[in-house]
């Protein structure tokens, strides 16, 4: 089997690095000498300067990716005839947000942010409301399983319970039950295994066994 | 080539495009290959078919080296009209209608049978099959009749964007196409192409030359998926006068010589039934001794058959080279077979061909091509055979060698072949890296086949160094526009607009090619030929996933039987495409109008025939979720600072908001300084203003703080914990915030808002276990299932969308006064004249006059603004001293809000004094005062509370309007109830999701009964 170099000096990296995270921001001041050990030898400090690194690194990555997408414009406004009127809105835009974000108190930019940004996301936010009732509407038919007509039933109850039943009604105490029991303990597993996967790909990321990093 | 043109000949090489690909995986030096390769929109093919395609020049050169390179594969698969491969009925109209098996297309005479005439693009040896030429009548898109022909295009909308740049080479690809057929219109010219031995065969006659085809028609060379019919009884073509052959050829026992490289290629499919001795001859040399020197793949000139069989050869076998003379070349090769063949079973059948390259994306590898021709030449005739590869279906018996001729006496040819064994040459092979032309292809603005010297129109031509070309290699050219070019929606470029790579990469080929000249200088033109990808006919490739699509859409059209006419694709009768379903439209039109409709009329109309459940409780249960939230806000202590971590969208504003703004209103109640930080940068700019709007006469940076977005979501909240100082030295702005934090725990709690539980995790999983801060969330209807198991870990504390906002707003006006949520400072009262009725001016309604007077009055604060304390008739903690619309006026004057936007209510009369809160036109207050300069009228709000709008946005009158609404400040913020309904825009909202929900509800239902009962009849169907 061949074995890079690279790929080794990578893993331990992300090894290394991992391990020193985990240490400096699991052990706390109650474990005795281990916390003692974490205290003296620094790793606090390198681990909030790890944090700052990956910040700052995140911060390049969104640069990059909006240095990517204005130069892919560019590119469409300079060869792709059909898709240049959308680049140069496109471009336009971005241009008149930089501009404007340069005052941001002031109305324009307000207008910009207020009525023009989050309007189009409440908006297609608001579409998601037709999609999801026709596609529950026609899920039996498309897909006639026990589970849909389960889910099927489930919507209907929920929808007119949440805003139909009055605070005396009988039928309350058995929604109340259906959210503690059956829908936590169902909540509850999903977060279980959704843990149970966080820590395994952690593990097997500093043990080496899964690379963090692309080479 | 060009003349023999007919121009009702098959159009069906894009068929062929595929059997090319079928037959002959694509090799690396393939410029049309891999991911780059487009196929053609189909659908433009069919839209724009039209007439024009008539208009194309039947050797239009452009044009021709499209077809030439689809149509190059038709040396290898002949094909004929009793070919069952080319169904024409998948192919567009515009193609089937020059196909020569229509009904008004003769015979396959003309489908280019050619003796002595090249083509214009390609390497062929003489025989090959002319690229069809247009149909006068056929449906050429315009775009490519009109980039063919180089004629003026009538807008820039009738080509694709990648053919209208190729268009502007089009003229010399016409006097490229012209001088080639100029050259090649005149056999027998001694500036021909082919040796006279091979002209001569052009005098065949039309029924020679049909029957010559015939004899292709079930020919199976072992390319997958062509036509595995039995093979027929070879007929060979007449024979040329044999004094014209080449001195290697001539030499045969029988002493005649078959001119027909056809013939010679066909012995690959039939050797063992041809009776052409030379063929015979060839095939009973291939088992001994000699260079393994495919001649076909000489002649195809780097083709991918080539390329495997030189570089990959499954029978790796060789015969030493006889220093005397010429061995044959070695057609085991070929057929797949080992060195002797006397031992190769019947159906050993070329297995190259078959299964021509494992490894489609393998580079071209030039080099191994000569190190497999060099290892041939040293490897013993006694060394046994490699195991021959899997055997295949057998069309033919390989027949035995034994009577074969070992030797050839041409010295040129022989020179040549010796070269190929030169240890130079194979030592300056080896050294060099392979040619990757893959990655060449990859280049996006570097197509893989450059044209080759502009204005350059005549056949290959070796370097000025290099030695002149074989004869038969000259007449290799191809079109300025390749197909390669067109298919990957690119322009071929000339050399020197490559970039830098590819010419590093020309360079690196051309000092292989010198070290190959230097060695052996008859091998330079090969070596030319067979890398220079400008200089290469390779066939047209496709990638498996194209092929497949491919064969899907022609199965697809042979089942249902459709067929292109006009342009058009028409179903056939009795099978017409299933109409689109108007069930589902009708379906979901109705589900969209009758929820848009639940979502609005209570939003418009303020009837309770609309309003159904019950609105949110007015107080929150003790020891629930949101009111320990709401407790927790509430026992704040003034001073006292509180996290404010705003995780959620825009999406989910309009949600959140109504929660959002009681809590902000409640944090400012209590004197509590909210610091906010967010994930999501729009939103936390979102609630800035929200906060701004909300805590107006608070500062920011010292009444509250809006701080920096926090980069990397769990990072940056991991980032808020342990390294809380730096990420709030400064707002959002840049500006200092003046904060010095020792941590999260200087903080008296924390409030996540957010839409999402994983926000929600992070605080409660990595947060909390490392601070004493008390948290609390406000979360969306959607997060709180996942977000609630956390909450509980963390204190319990939870809000949950709109109904919990609802009821905080209602249990926040019920706890506070209206202005309590006033935060500007409040003058003391000083008692103010008022003017009589009469003396009040009359103010105009129109609303430009109104806009100047603001404008006059902004412009002109009034001399109160240096001491705007002194002009406020109350103070929040007093009674009220009027009412609201409707009740008595101290003046007996009632002002009317004007105009169409919202109107600024100050506390003060001036631009100068704060906007305490904006109200709707229509509103009407009761008037309180006017100011001295009759520029600013204070009203009175309901609560009592009095506040400054300017003249100019008022009407006043002297009766109470009956029908104006009713304006209340509360913890909601300003709210407008209709006389009509005493209802505010939070329980209207609330009336509108409410039905909503319900609608949805009975669509779901009644979509869920609709759909068993078509279960039911489908099942009783």
């Amino acid at each position: 089997m061949r074995v890079r170099l690279s790929a080794v000096l990578l893993t331990a990296l992300a090894m290394v690095f991992g391990l020193l995270t985990l240490a400096g921001l699991v052990v706390q001041g109650d474990l005795g000498s281990l916390s003692q050990i974490v205290n003296q030898t620094g790793i606090r400090p390198l681990v909030t300067l790890l944090l700052r690194f990956v910040v700052v690194i995140s911060a390049v990555a969104l640069l990059a990716g909006v240095y990517n997408l204005v130069a892919v414009h560019v590119r469409r406004l300079s060869v792709k005839r059909g898709l240049a009127p959308y680049s140069l809105v496109m471009l336009v835009s971005f241009a008149a947000v930089i501009v404007l974000s340069l005052r941001p108190r002031s109305d324009e930019a307000r207008m910009v942010l207020e009525e023009v940004q989050i309007a189009l996301e409440l908006a297609f936010a608001g579409l998601v409301l037709f999609s999801l009732v026709y596609g529950a509407a026609t899920l039996i038919s498309r897909r006639p399983t026990w589970s849909s007509a389960l889910f099927i039933v489930a919507t209907v109850v929920m929808l007119l319970a949440s805003v139909v039943l009055a605070p005396t009604s009988p039928l309350l105490p058995v929604i109340a039950w259906v959210n503690a029991v059956p829908v936590d303990a169902g909540t509850r597993a999903i977060l279980l295994g959704v843990a149970l996967a966080t820590l395994v790909a952690g593990i097997r990321v500093l043990v080496g066994q899964d690379r963090a990093t692309r080479e | 080539m060009s003349d023999n043109r007919d121009p009702n000949d098959d159009m069906s090489w894009l068929d062929d495009l595929n059997k090319s690909a079928e037959g002959n995986p694509p090799a690396d030096n393939d410029p049309l290959r891999g991911d780059d390769l487009v196929m053609p929109d189909w659908d433009l093919f069919a839209e724009d078919s039209s007439d024009e395609m008539a208009a194309l020049p039947a050797d239009d050169d452009t044009f021709a080296g499209l077809l030439d390179a689809a149509d190059d594969d038709d040396d290898l698969t002949p094909r004929s009209a009793d070919d069952p491969a080319i169904i024409t009925d998948e192919i567009p109209a515009w193609l089937q209608a020059s196909a020569p098996e229509g009904e008004d297309s003769p015979a396959p005479a003309d489908s280019g049978l050619d003796f002595g005439t090249p083509p214009a693009a390609g390497l062929d040896f003489g025989v090959s099959f002319d690229p069809p030429a247009p149909s006068p009548s056929a449906e050429v898109p315009a775009w490519l009749g009109m980039a063919d022909a180089g004629a003026e295009v009538g807008g820039d909308e009738d080509i694709p964007p990648w053919l209208a740049e190729a268009d502007e080479t089009s003229e010399e690809a016409i006097q490229a196409a012209e001088a080639v057929a100029e050259e090649m219109s005149t056999p027998g010219d001694e500036e021909s192409f082919l040796p006279p031995w091979l002209q001569d065969a052009d005098d065949l006659g039309a029924e020679e030359a049909n029957a010559f085809q015939a004899s292709f028609d079930d020919l199976d060379f072992g390319v997958d998926e062509a036509p595995a019919a039995p093979a027929p009884a070879f007929s060979p073509p007449p024979a040329a006068p044999a004094n014209d052959m080449p001195d290697w050829m001539r030499t045969q026992e029988q002493g005649r010589v078959d001119d027909d490289l056809a013939s010679l290629l066909d012995v690959t499919a039939v050797p063992g039934e041809t009776t052409d001795p030379l063929l015979a001859d060839l095939l009973n040399s291939a088992g001994s001794s000699g260079p393994d020197i495919d001649l076909l793949s000489l002649l195809e000139g780097g083709t991918p058959v080539q390329t495997g069989m030189l570089s990959q050869q499954p029978g790796g076998t060789a015969s030493p080279a006889d220093p005397d003379g010429f061995e044959m070349p070695d057609f085991d090769l070929l057929m797949g077979g080992g060195a002797d063949d006397d031992d190769v079973p019947s159906d050993t059948y070329s297995p190259i061909l078959d299964e021509p390259s494992p490894e489609p994306d393998a580079a071209f590898d030039f080099s191994a091509m000569l190190g497999a021709a060099a290892a041939a030449s040293v490897v013993d005739d006694d060394e046994p055979a490699p195991p021959a590869a899997a055997p295949q279906p057998p069309p033919a018996v390989i027949p035995s060698a034994a009577a074969a001729p070992k030797r050839r006496d041409d010295p040129g040819f022989d020179s040549f072949l010796d070269s190929l064994a030169s240890d130079d040459l194979i030592a300056g092979a080896e050294d060099s890296e392979p040619l990757d032309l893959e990655a060449l292809l990859r280049e996006p603005s570097a197509p893989a086949a450059p044209t080759r010297s502009r204005g350059s129109t005549g056949p290959l031509e070796p370097a000025d160094d290099a030695p002149p070309l074989p004869e038969f290699l000259r007449g290799v050219s191809v079109s300025d526009n390749s197909a390669a070019s067109l298919l990957r929606q690119q322009q071929d470029v000339p050399l020197d607009e490559l970039p830098d790579e590819l010419r590093a990469l020309h360079d690196e080929l051309a000092g292989i090619g010198a070290t190959a000249a230097a060695a052996s200088p008859a091998v330079m033109p090969m070596i030319q030929a067979a890398t220079a990808p400008p200089q290469v006919a390779a066939p047209v490739g496709l990638t498996d996933g194209q092929r497949k699509g491919a064969e899907l859409l022609r199965n697809l059209s042979a089942l249902t039987g459709a067929s292109v006419e006009g342009g058009e694709v028409v179903a056939p009768t009795g099978l017409r495409p299933r109409p689109r379903r108007v069930l589902p439209v009708v379906a979901r039109l109705l589900v969209v109008a009758l929820l848009t409709a639940a979502v609005v009329l209570p939003m418009v109309n303020d009837s309770d025939a609309l309003r159904v459940g019950v609105q949110p409780p007015a107080a929150f249960a003790p020891s629930s979720a949101g009111g320990t939230a709401y407790d927790f806000i509430d026992s704040l202590s003034a001073g006292s600072m509180v996290l404010i971590s705003v995780d959620y969208n825009p999406g989910s504003i309009a949600e959140l908001d109504p929660l959002v703004t009681p809590l902000l209103r409640h944090l400012f109640v209590r004197g509590v300084k909210p610091v906010i930080v967010g994930t999501d940068p729009v939103t936390l700019q979102y609630i800035g203003r929200l906060t701004d709007a909300i805590g107006q006469g608070r500062q920011r940076n010292v009444d509250y703080v809006v701080g920096r977005f926090l980069l990397g979501d769990a990072v940056g909240t991991q980032t808020l914990v342990r390294d809380l100082a730096p990420l709030l030295a400064n707002d959002i702005d840049g500006q200092p915030t003046g904060l010095d934090m020792g941590g999260l725990d200087d903080f008296a709690g924390a409030v996540i808002l957010t839409d999402r539980s994983d926000a929600v995790r992070t605080w409660a999983e990595q947060v909390a276990p490392v601070v004493r801060l008390p948290l609390a969330y406000a979360v969306t209807a959607g997060a709180a299932p996942l977000s609630d198991p956390y909450a509980q870990l963390t204190g319990g504390r939870m809000l949950v969308g709109l109904r919990d906002g609802m009821t905080y707003t209602r249990q926040l006006d019920a706890q506070y006064t209206p202005a309590d949520f006033i935060f500007v400072p409040l003058p003391t009262p000083t008692p103010t004249p008022t003017l009589p009725p009469t003396a009040v001016p009359a103010v105009t309604e129109d609303a430009e006059t109104a806009a100047t007077e603001e404008a006059t009055a902004e412009g002109t604060p009034t001399g109160d603004e240096a001491t705007p304390e002194a002009d406020l008739t109350l103070t929040p903690e007093a009674e009220p001293t009027a009412e609201s619309a409707g009740a008595t006026s101290p003046t007996g004057q009632f002002a009317v809000m004007t105009g169409t936007t919202r109107i600024n209510l100050r506390n003060g009369p001036g631009t100068d004094f704060d906007v305490i809160t904006v109200v709707a036109p229509g509103a009407q207050f009761a008037v309180a005062s006017i100011s001295d300069d009759e520029e600013w009228v204070e009203v009175i709000l309901p609560e009592g509370v009095q506040l400054w709008v300017a003249a100019s946005r008022v009407r006043l009158t002297d009766e109470s309007g009956s029908s104006a609404p009713d304006v209340r400040v509360g913890a909601g913020g300003l709210e407008q109830t209709s006389p009509l309904r005493e209802a505010t825009s939070l329980e209207r909202r609330w009336d509108s999701v409410a039905l909503g929900a319900v609608v949805a509800a009975i669509l779901i239902a009644v979509g869920c009964v609709v759909g068993v009962f078509q279960i039911i009849l489908r099942r009783r169907r």
